[in-house]
């Protein structure tokens, strides 16, 4: 076992089991043709089990997964290149987008509030979920801001991305909404990053609209949470 | 050399959004503000697509790895997680349909009253 526990705390190792779980969950993805095998859940469910088998330190895993982690910010900052791309539609959308955008993230943190009280979870359990559909870099801003804890928000957040790539596909033949930037913007505010890709993947508008609804669930979510916090 | 090039314009956004947040007294996400700039620098034609375009595309489209380690966090809080798992589940679930449902709704509300003055 101290075996294994050096071989993950180098980070070279560290960044290399994160590196071919992924490409394996990605390849298990393709395979199984499952939208809930999503290669995130899957990779990290492995690196979690890894480190529980072998009594390995998740911070001694984290020396290599912070340089991972590092990429997430010049990944948010180009995010722009979809909006770009469609400003057109942007400009066009522009009350659509804001109005629609700030109405989900206010149903988003009220709704996670009002549930968490109705099931009883501690006040802190309830601040960690308040940013779950918000993008990663940004909720975990929030989330900090509040006091709550990484992995109960990162949990939350995978579960909400999850969700929006099994159930959202559903949602929005249910619902009969036959608008691209409707179900874009949706699409994003609902489950964030994960629901963004799936956007993408159905229609390059639908994904810009969802990437563009990241940003501004992010800011209002940022500004929302503060308040609510008072209150719970 | 192309690739290195694409890389350092889009961290050099990073790293001067991260300078203005130190200058000004605001709590802001740096990414979120270089995202926000990286988009006006686009739109004023001072970066070009092309000098961005296969980092970008490398980046946003392998995004999803780059959260495996805060994800694998999980790892430290076995005990809080599995006590808050089932609660949280269905949080999450009836919070992505409320919310997908507002958003979708919201925006299609919007898009009808603007059809409908312009028609008038």
């Amino acid at each position: 076992m101290k075996f294994m526990s050096d071989f993950l705390s180098s980070p070279i190792s560290a960044i290399f089991v994160s590196l071919a779980l992924y490409s394996f969950g990605v390849w298990l993805f393709k395979k199984t043709k499952l939208a809930f095998i999503h290669p995130l859940p899957v990779a990290s469910i492995l690196i979690i089990s890894l480190l529980g088998f072998f009594h390995v330190d998740y911070d001694l895993y984290n020396k290599g997964g912070q340089i991972i982690s590092m990429f997430l910010g010049p990944a948010t900052v180009c995010l722009a290149v979809p909006l770009y791309k469609n400003l057109d539609k942007f400009k066009k959308n522009i009350i659509p987008i804001l109005l629609a955008t700030a109405i989900g993230s206010i149903v988003a943190v009220v709704s996670v509030v009002l549930l968490g009280l109705i099931f009883g979870l501690d006040r802190q359990v309830i601040l960690s979920v308040i940013p779950r559909s918000v993008t990663v870099p940004i909720a975990l801003a929030i989330s900090g801001q509040l006091g709550g804890l990484v992995s109960i928000t990162m949990l939350s957040i995978v579960i909400t991305g999850t969700l929006g790539t099994v159930f959202v596909p559903y949602l929005f033949k249910w619902f009969r909404v036959k608008d691209e930037v409707a179900n874009g913007l949706a699409f994003g505010t609902s489950a964030h990053a994960m629901g963004t890709a799936k956007a993408m993947e159905i229609n390059e508008l639908m994904g810009s609209m969802a990437g563009l609804s990241i940003a501004c669930v992010g800011i209002v979510t940022l500004i929302l949470a503060e308040i609510i916090q008072r209150f719970i | 050399m192309k690739l290195l090039k694409q890389f350092a314009i889009i961290m050099g956004v990073y790293a001067l959004s991260e300078i203005i947040l130190m200058i000004l007294p605001v709590k802001f996400p740096a990414n979120v503000l270089g995202m926000i700039l990286m988009f006006i620098l686009l739109c004023a034609k001072v970066v070009k697509l092309e000098q961005i375009s296969d980092v970008s595309t490398f980046l946003t489209t392998n995004m999803g790895f780059f959260f495996v380690p805060a994800a694998a966090s999980v790892a430290r809080d076995l005990g809080i997680v599995a006590d808050t798992f089932w609660p949280i589940l269905a949080i999450c679930i009836i919070g992505t349909a409320l919310v997908f449902a507002s958003t979708a709704f919201t925006a299609r509300l919007v898009q009808k009253i603007q059809t409908r003055k312009e028609n008038v």
